[in-house]
């Protein structure tokens, strides 16, 4: 006896294959990385999210994400006179101004590092970074006396903040620069936002400035390599291998131009308001507070290899590594033994040796 | 001509269903022992019973039967890896088996069928392990699997071969 | 209709039928011959861990003389790999089902070991395969 299969065969047939083929297609999703480039805060930002999210959620909170950092670089940025920044600094030795939490979040940690570092990091050296940034179209330098005045305007103690709401420069003329600092808070308020949207697994690399939020997928640590000292980007010298911490690095390496016949580079010494000449070629910050970091790793370049290890026995947390200016007696790195675990060596014409500071 | 066997429908066939569900759970269990170069597959020897089922009682039972076994087995060992190679494998196999045996019953015998429909499930296996691992290279293995393929579709055939003219009988007519 | 012999049965379209999987066969062969022939040379070839799609630990094999493990972190737990002269298995692991261990030996034939609870896959390759997947396995780099 032949029969057709009937109607109840069919539509048996039909949805199993339906439900089987909806099942497959939601197993292959599971967890993606979404990767998206862009420039914003006058640097080139790379972010990378882990989720299970759908694709267009995880699109979305980029969108987010990057209107943000636009929105960060029209507030602290002192170039634009629009910013709050701006608006800080014109007020200088006028008038104290109201100021927005972030804003006050900002320069609060940035005073407190001038004090720690005793002001081999200052907020207010932007008269320096102005008078610098002046010459460095018309290839001459500042002249000694530009630079006196200048430098006679540096100086966090003038930096008033009171009661969590204003901000006053003290000294008409002053100039705050957030430049080393920014970026930092950046990478801070980006990860606040992550974690609202409920993404607990990122990584963001703010030129060169990186946190890594979570573990990659929340199992694994994120490998950060740290950049060898005048070799190709992206050459590691080492890598660390770290979750839910800031991985900072100021060198001397970067933006570096010809001027007067000597090698300048954009970080400067509050205290001689030169661009800085010290024993280190760069210092990496690793700390959980990546606002600290970006502040230490300017920091250390000004205060060089032994007055930054001593003030690193200060700051239980956090971890350095310094790549040391020591053509003559090979290449050396050092790095404090909180990072020993973690820290995989790449470069082998280096020799690094572990301190132990605390 | 056509070969096909009379169909059981009705209480029978529920039967039928229940007891080709249970066989092809203790054999898939039973299977699953068996080391392949790639965990989670399956060489497909419990695809005997909807192979049964469909001969018996045609391509609605024979899916009921293959999608019971894939989630009760699911059930008892938790491999979702397992769960998904074997509905890709499904995915592929049933309707090849069922558009076979229904439109060229004639000109086809069961065990070459059963090599069509087994050659098939391991096609999606190994796609489905392709997709979610991202590693084009387990395609490699599919040779192997290919000619584990021909025995298990071949052995698969002429039981499932057997077994419905025995079954036939015991499960009497309407 | 030979259905009581006992016999095999085999009907005029089986030829054609077993004819169908034969040429599947034979591309499967090839598609396989393909992949695995970028691997050949010992010298050549690098031990690569990967999970979540990313290459966690990458060892030269060349450079191991002998018998010796190394243990991969992996889905919260370890997988404990043998390398050597014979080729590459997985020794421990401490997934349920441990199927990774039941997986056959890779070497130089290239190949793949994988435990899926882990999400975690070792595989060979070249070592030009290997570098323009993945320098150093490196995510982000500071500078």
């Amino acid at each position: 006896m032949t029969r057709r299969p009937r109607k109840f065969d069919m539509v048996v047939i039909l949805s199993v294959i339906g439900i089987a083929g909806i099942f497959l297609i939601n197993t292959m999703g599971g967890v993606r990385t979404v990767t998206r480039d862009g420039i914003t805060m006058n640097t080139v930002v790379t972010m990378t999210v882990v989720s299970s999210k759908p694709r267009r959620q995880i699109d979305a909170i980029l969108d987010e994400a990057f209107a943000l950092m636009d929105e960060l670089d029209g507030r602290f940025s002192m170039w634009n006179a629009g910013s709050s920044l701006s608006e800080i600094n014109r007020n200088a030795g006028i008038s104290p101004l109201k100021i927005d939490r972030d804003m006050y979040t900002v320069l609060e940690t940035a005073v407190r590092v001038a004090m720690i570092t005793d002001g081999a990091y200052d907020p207010t050296v932007g008269t320096v970074t102005r008078i610098w940034r002046d010459e460095a179209g018309s290839g001459r330098l500042p002249s000694s006396e530009d630079i006196a005045s200048a430098i006679s305007l540096v100086g966090y103690e003038g930096l008033r903040l009171t009661s969590g709401d204003s901000a006053y420069l003290e000294n008409a003329g002053a100039v705050i620069d957030l430049g080393g600092i920014a970026k930092g808070y950046a990478l801070w308020s980006l990860r606040r936002l992550l974690r609202e949207n409920g993404i607990g697994s990122a990584l963001i690399n703010m030129g060169g400035d990186v946190f890594a939020v979570g573990g990659s997928e929340g199992r694994r640590d994120w490998r950060i390599g740290v950049q060898s000292p005048f070799k190709d980007r992206g050459v590691p010298l080492c890598a660390v291998d770290v979750t839910d911490i800031s991985v900072v690095t100021a060198g001397v390496y970067e933006r570096r131009w010809d001027m007067g016949g000597m090698e300048w580079t954009h970080i400067y010494d509050p205290s001689t308001g030169l661009p800085v000449k010290g024993d280190l070629l760069s210092a990496t910050v690793i700390s959980s507070d990546p606002i600290e970091a970006d502040a230490l790793s300017t920091a250390f370049m000004v205060m060089g290899q032994a007055r930054s290890l001593d003030l690193l026995r200060l700051l239980p947390g956090v971890d350095a590594i310094f790549v040391l200016d020591s053509e003559d007696r090979g290449k050396e790195a050092l790095a404090t033994s909180g990072v020993r675990n973690s820290l995989k060596m790449m470069d082998s014409e280096y020799r690094l040796t572990f301190l132990d500071v605390y | 001509m056509d070969a096909r066997f009379e169909r059981v429908s009705g209480p029978r066939r529920l039967a039928l269903i229940s007891l080709c569900s249970a066989m092809a759970i203790v054999t898939g269990a039973a299977e699953s022992l068996f080391p392949l170069p790639f965990p989670g597959m399956r060489l497909g020897i419990a695809n005997v019973f909807n192979l049964l089922a469909l001969i018996l009682s045609g391509p609605g039972s024979s899916v009921s039967v293959a999608v019971l076994r894939l989630f009760l087995l699911f059930f008892l060992s938790g491999n979702m890896f397992s769960l998904t190679c074997g509905a890709a494998g499904l995915l592929l196999s049933l309707p090849v088996t069922i558009v076979l045996y229904e439109r060229h019953n004639t000109a086809l015998s069961i065990p070459a069928i059963s090599t069509a429909s087994a050659f098939a499930f391991n096609i999606g296996q190994v796609a489905a392990a392709i997709i979610l691992t991202g590693e084009p290279a387990i395609a490699s293995y599919l040779p192997l699997l290919l000619a584990a393929a021909v025995i298990t579709g071949l052995a698969v055939g002429r039981l499932a071969e057997t077994l419905a003219r025995r079954l036939r009988y015991l499960l009497g007519r309407d | 209709m030979s259905t009581d012999t006992g016999l095999p049965s085999i009907k005029r379209g089986d030829l054609v039928l077993y004819s169908v999987l034969a040429v599947i066969f034979l591309a499967s062969c090839a598609a396989s011959w393909f992949l695995l022939s970028g691997a050949r040379d010992r010298s050549d070839l690098v031990l690569e861990a990967v999970l979540d799609g990313r290459v966690v630990e990458s060892v030269d094999i060349e450079s191991l003389k002998r018998e010796s493990t190394i243990a991969i972190k992996a889905g919260g737990g370890i997988n404990i790999l043998s390398v050597g002269p014979g080729g590459i298995k997985m020794i421990s692991a401490d997934c349920r089902g441990g199927d990774c261990l039941r997986m056959p030996m890779i070497g130089s034939r290239g190949g793949i070991i994988a435990c899926l609870p882990h999400r975690l896959i070792v595989r060979v390759r070249s070592r030009g395969q290997a570098n323009a997947a993945n320098v150093n396995a490196i995510d982000s780099m500071t500078y």
